[in-house]
């Protein structure tokens, strides 16, 4: 592994209007290749720090204080038209619906093709023939026919595999899943989280994973942070926190489900 | 025993447009003696939902029978079941959406006990205090709106008005699925709590299973519309029966690193829907076990251990 961090968050803080901060100082580091987890619960501030890692906080979210970095460049400074580079190809997402992320009125196939046609610079060959390809690598069962569909053809589990495709699809180098299994039927959860643990390895691509189910966090992770308030209550290896949990609240969330 | 509830061979379809037919229920038999907690647990769309609101007669029956306490409620009509509401009562998933946003607590806690002639007045709000303070809430509550709480708060609230009439039946329907964890199991709690004080029956509705664990003393599991496992809850959890019930502990994620990596046998592919159900054992499709037969014949749901039943040809223990 490389000692350099791919993702490197400094001191962030994120504000609406002039309320109390809703992410306070949240600081960390994720590797090439790596796995964190966010895990907190709702109102934890960590789909906020996800979101500002995009650029994308809802209208009236700044970033108060802080710093960005990715691959050494500062993301907090760069303009709209600089992130739209990003997003969907250094960095790309996976969010919890992928009904309201994909286009009910575009085909599969064309959405998939459209992903790899906005970074041009970064895939090579047909866009089209790149998407079946995608959606084949996702197990999606014959390809060719789910690509001529509609969003709503498709069930939640296929969905989330289109959204994966078309996530991987430009090779990212950071991968922003926020709650990706949590709308999905429990037997379905762990093939889409092995599934995007398949792809990320074959890729070598890094993961932050915004969740509030410390068994996905177990069963996926590197390192987690667990987020209360809009802070980081405590951070380390999975291993050291859920088996040596330090902070009450992670003890309580852990005893919850005991 | 004289079971308080008794579904037999329960069926709930919904027509759609181009002669299509959800068979959201299709055909289950299903006891619940006095006093007893029991968790009925599958993933969405299986018919849990739509079993429990059968069983209020809050949706028609397509065919089947239901006893409570010893009357048809099959055969009863709207007005003749009225009185037997105090008896049954439901905690929903969304509280927010069961109160009236305009009227205070005291108000929501005290209809009930007007409507079904137990207090009026002055009386009925005294009582309305002492069930709020009953699920860890105070009677200052009282003049409160329904927005003034939180999630488990008013979580509380639907339970303490599902209380009020003192009924022997309580359905929940995922009472604690859009809470945070660390709330879901002070709920949980509490709910157990009340089962064994007021010797009520509880149907607890969740996909969730360490809710069961924390709930139910028996667990019912179902498949696209059928009861595939019914043991009591330890017995489920160290010795399932059905493919699928080992298919459903597998994919619970523990939180701890050293359990998270043990190994699993999981399904493949998605739920099918109710609407194109498989022949023979709807499990088939995806189970890791199925023979030809499991393609053509529907297993029964049969006796195979002690308290536990299951619908399966090749079961996954034997007598």
């Amino acid at each position: 592994m490389a000692t350099i961090p791919l993702l490197q968050v400094e001191r962030l803080t994120i504000g609406f209007g002039r309320e109390k901060p809703v992410v306070h100082e949240v600081s960390f580091e994720v590797m090439p290749g790596e796995t964190v987890g966010i895990v907190g619960e709702s109102g934890s501030g960590k789909t906020m720090t996800a979101l500002a890692v995009l650029r994308l906080l809802p209208p009236g979210g700044r970033i108060v204080e802080g710093r960005i970095l990715f691959d050494g460049k500062p993301l907090h400074q760069f303009s709209e038209a600089q992130m739209r580079q990003v997003r969907g190809g250094d960095i790309s997402m996976v969010f919890q619906d992928p009904f309201t992320c994909l286009n009910p009125v575009m085909r599969v196939g064309d959405q998939v093709a459209e992903a790899a046609r906005l970074h041009r610079g970064r895939t090579e060959g047909d866009p089209y023939a790149l998407a079946l390809q995608m959606l084949r690598a996702v197990h999606l069962p014959d390809p060719e026919r789910i690509a001529r569909r509609y969003p709503h053809e498709l069930s939640g589990g296929q969905r989330q595999r289109v959204m994966i495709a078309m996530a991987f699809i430009c090779h990212p180098r950071l991968l922003i899943a926020d709650e990706p299994t949590t709308a999905l039927d429990v037997t379905v959860q762990l093939q889409i989280l092995h599934l995007m643990q398949e792809i990320q390895r074959q890729q070598g691509t890094a993961v932050l994973l915004i969740t509030h189910d410390l068994g996905v966090v177990a069963y996926t992770c590197d390192r987690v942070l667990v987020m209360h308030e809009g802070r980081v209550v405590e951070s380390g290896s999975v291993d050291e926190v859920l088996e040596r949990p330090r902070h009450p609240y992670t003890r309580r969330l852990l005893e919850a489900l005991a | 025993m004289q079971p308080l509830v008794e579904m037999r061979a329960v069926r709930v379809y919904f027509p759609l447009q181009r002669g299509e037919i959800v068979r959201a229920v299709d055909g289950v038999d299903l006891v619940l003696h006095p006093s007893e907690a029991v968790g009925l647990v599958g993933e969405s769309g299986c018919g849990k939902s739509t079993l429990a609101r059968a069983l209020l007669r809050l949706l028609p029956l397509t065919s089947g029978e239901i006893w409570f306490d010893g009357q048809p409620l099959h055969r009863l009509s709207e007005s003749e079941i009225r009185p037997l509401r105090r008896q049954m009562q439901m905690v929903f998933q969304d509280p927010m959406a069961s109160l009236n946003p305009r009227m205070r607590i005291g108000h929501v806690l005290s209809e009930p006990l007007e409507v079904h002639g137990l207090a009026r007045g002055r009386q009925a709000w005294q009582r309305a205090g002492r069930l709020l303070e009953r699920v860890g809430l105070s009677a200052d509550h009282l003049h409160r709106y329904p927005h003034e709480f939180s999630g488990g708060q008013r979580q509380r609230i639907g339970i303490a008005r599902a209380i009020a009439t003192q009924p022997r039946l309580l359905v929940a329907d995922e009472p604690t699925s859009a809470l945070d964890v660390s709330i879901r199991a002070q709920i949980h709690a509490l709910l157990r709590e009340l089962q064994r004080e007021m010797n009520m029956t509880i149907l607890f509705v969740t996909h969730d299973l360490h809710a069961v664990r924390q709930v139910c003393s028996r667990v019912v599991v179902m498949y696209l519309g059928k009861v595939v496992e019914s043991a009591p809850v330890d017995q489920l959890f160290t010795t399932p029966a059905h493919p699928y019930t080992r298919a459903l502990l597998d994919s619970v994620l523990e939180p701890k690193p050293s359990q998270a990596r043990r190994p699993r046998s999981l399904p493949t592919g998605d739920v099918p829907t109710a609407i194109r159900v498989p022949p023979g054992c709807r499990f088939h499709t995806r189970c890791p076990y199925a023979q030809e037969r499991c393609r053509v014949e529907e297993p029964p749901l049969q006796p195979v251990g002690e308290g536990q039943q299951v619908a399966c040809h090749y079961p996954l223990i034997s007598h």
